[in-house]
């Protein structure tokens, strides 16, 4: 019994890692992205959970400031590079509800779901997240 | 966002394609996958759709051409004359948000008749610009190799190790020391972890460079990030043969409370933290440290009570004050509520009676950016 939890423990590889919970950028965009490619296990097994998430809110379009969607990425201007698809985290507000673009560092809770989505042909998205809360 | 089926195949050749509505939702989807699908499909459409965006552009003017069309076509396959005179056009626009992105785009097309131009790029005030020229003269080599390499000596450690990092993405071991060095950053700017961000950056480009050497793996770097990074910086050390210093944990030379940050493409970042004292200090690294005089800090610090939220619309530079619990605003270029610009004002005349010119002299030359009417 002991050997076969410890064996799924180990299967998980993140033996000292919370499987759900608090996530940050260094995972969801710790490797080189590809479209098609198979995500990092540990990535993939996020799809689903519950998790918080700190980083820096952008609106989807520029300038707008009370949003029912908007992105959360690693970078406090927006502006260093354009951040490859799994530096970017697609937010959704629950329905009806909106949030202001907070400004600096901040905390989104709720649940992550990933893979690849397409829109026209193209792979647009790998991450996205449905809101619960938003806070700094 | 919902799953869609592809309702749309990338042009076949010869296929024709409404290129002005393509580059239309580009640039005025409100969602951005929809931009962004768009522009991924532009950036393939070589010289037709190149020439619908540049039909945009004149109609409208560069102001509203969106950062991930700018960045699909610098990245994209088209080389023809069009893509590269579009490219210089947003490229040499010291107005136009994204000309670092067009610069980029130059960069990887090899463009030797634009030596000159990428020699004047490395004393822009952007040091995202800077970091697009050296790597285009980098990309160039031979006897552009040289002034590419003065990006390790920039005075922006962000600039420095991004171009450490287009080293290494060019195979060139000029970069490893830096790399390296950056592998150490934890550096802060208030609620920004920028240094462990330039860390995250430095460590995959130097995965990716040894596997080019024919090493393996990824040095454990997801299970364990620390242990990679120290495995990761001792490969290095033997890769290159020099003695190579990791960053350590910065000095804490003030207790910041507050600061005030400018992110200009235009004009180039600025950065101060201050303490409740009125202790000052300027630059991500913190290489100037200014003390104002009681009184007048005091009574700049009063100016800082009740102010939250935005002014303008933000696209891409900012100005920013925040002392937090307090004051936190953030402020599009033009929208510089006068309270504000009065503050900003007093505090460059306490710089300057200070006696501390240069600092006083960065903060005035980017002022005029945010100030209503000024420059864009």
């Amino acid at each position: 019994m002991k050997t076969a939890i410890l064996g799924a423990l180990l299967a998980l590889g993140m033996a000292g890692k919370p499987i759900s919970g608090e996530i940050d950028f260094a995972t969801l965009s710790g490797f080189e992205y590809e479209e098609g490619m198979t995500l990092p296990r540990d990535v993939r097994r996020l799809d689903g959970d519950k998790v918080t998430l700190s980083g820096f809110m952008e609106p989807e379009f520029e300038g707008e400031e009370d949003v029912a969607f908007f992105m959360l990425i690693d970078d406090a201007c927006g502006c260093e590079g354009m951040p490859k698809l799994n530096e970017i985290v697609f937010c959704a507000m629950p329905d009806g509800e909106t949030t202001e673009i907070l400004s600096g560092m901040v905390t989104v809770e709720g649940t992550l779901w990933v893979g690849e989505q397409v829109e026209d042909g193209e792979v647009v998205a790998l991450y996205t997240f449905d809101v619960d809360s938003v806070y700094k | 966002m919902a799953l869609a089926a592809a309702a749309l195949a990338a042009a076949a050749p010869g296929q024709d394609v409404d290129w002005a509505a393509a580059v239309e939702k580009a640039n005025t989807h409100r969602r951005y996958a929809l931009r962004l699908a768009a522009a991924k499909k532009i950036a393939r459409g070589e010289d037709g759709a190149i020439a619908a965006v540049r039909a945009y552009d004149r109609e409208h003017g560069s102001e509203v051409i969106a950062m991930p069309l700018v960045d699909a076509i610098a990245r994209g396959p088209a080389r023809g004359d069009e893509v590269v005179a579009l490219l210089e056009h947003w490229a040499f626009d010291r107005d136009f948000y994204w000309r670092s992105h067009a610069l980029h785009g130059l960069a990887l097309r090899n463009l030797p008749q634009l030596r000159d131009r990428y020699h004047d790029g490395l004393a822009d005030p952007s040091h995202l610009f800077r970091v697009e020229a050296a790597r285009a003269l980098l990309r160039l080599g031979a006897g552009e190799r040289e002034a590419g390499l003065r990006i390790l000596q920039d005075e922006d450690p962000r600039a420095r190790t991004a171009g450490a990092i287009a080293l290494l993405e060019l195979d060139n071991a000029a970069g490893l020391p830096e790399a390296v060095h950056a592998l150490g950053r934890t550096d802060r700017f208030l609620d920004d972890p920028w240094g462990e961000r330039w860390s995250r950056r430095a460590a995959k480009a130097l995965v990716g460079y040894a596997n080019r050497q024919g090493v393996e793996g990824d040095f454990g770097l997801r299970e364990d990030p620390e242990q990679a990074r120290a495995a990761l910086a001792s490969w290095a050390r033997v890769a290159s043969g020099a003695k190579i210093d990791s960053a350590t944990a910065p000095e804490q030379a003030i207790d910041a409370a507050g600061g005030l940050e400018i992110r200009s493409c235009r004009n180039g970042d600025l950065f101060c933290r201050w303490s409740e004292d009125g202790q000052l200090l300027f630059g991500l690294e913190g290489g100037s440290l200014l003390r104002l005089d009681g009184d007048t800090w005091e009574e700049l610090r009063a100016g800082l009570e009740g102010g939250r939220g935005r002014d303008g619309r933000v696209i891409c530079d900012f100005l920013r004050i925040q002392h937090p619990d307090e004051y936190d605003r953030k402020v599009a270029p033009g929208a510089l509520p006068a309270g504000m610009h009065r503050w900003l004002e007093a505090l460059a005349d306490a710089l300057e009676a200070g006696r501390n010119e240069q600092e006083a002299a960065a903060l005035r030359g980017r002022l005029a950016q945010f100030a209503p009417n000024g420059e864009r």
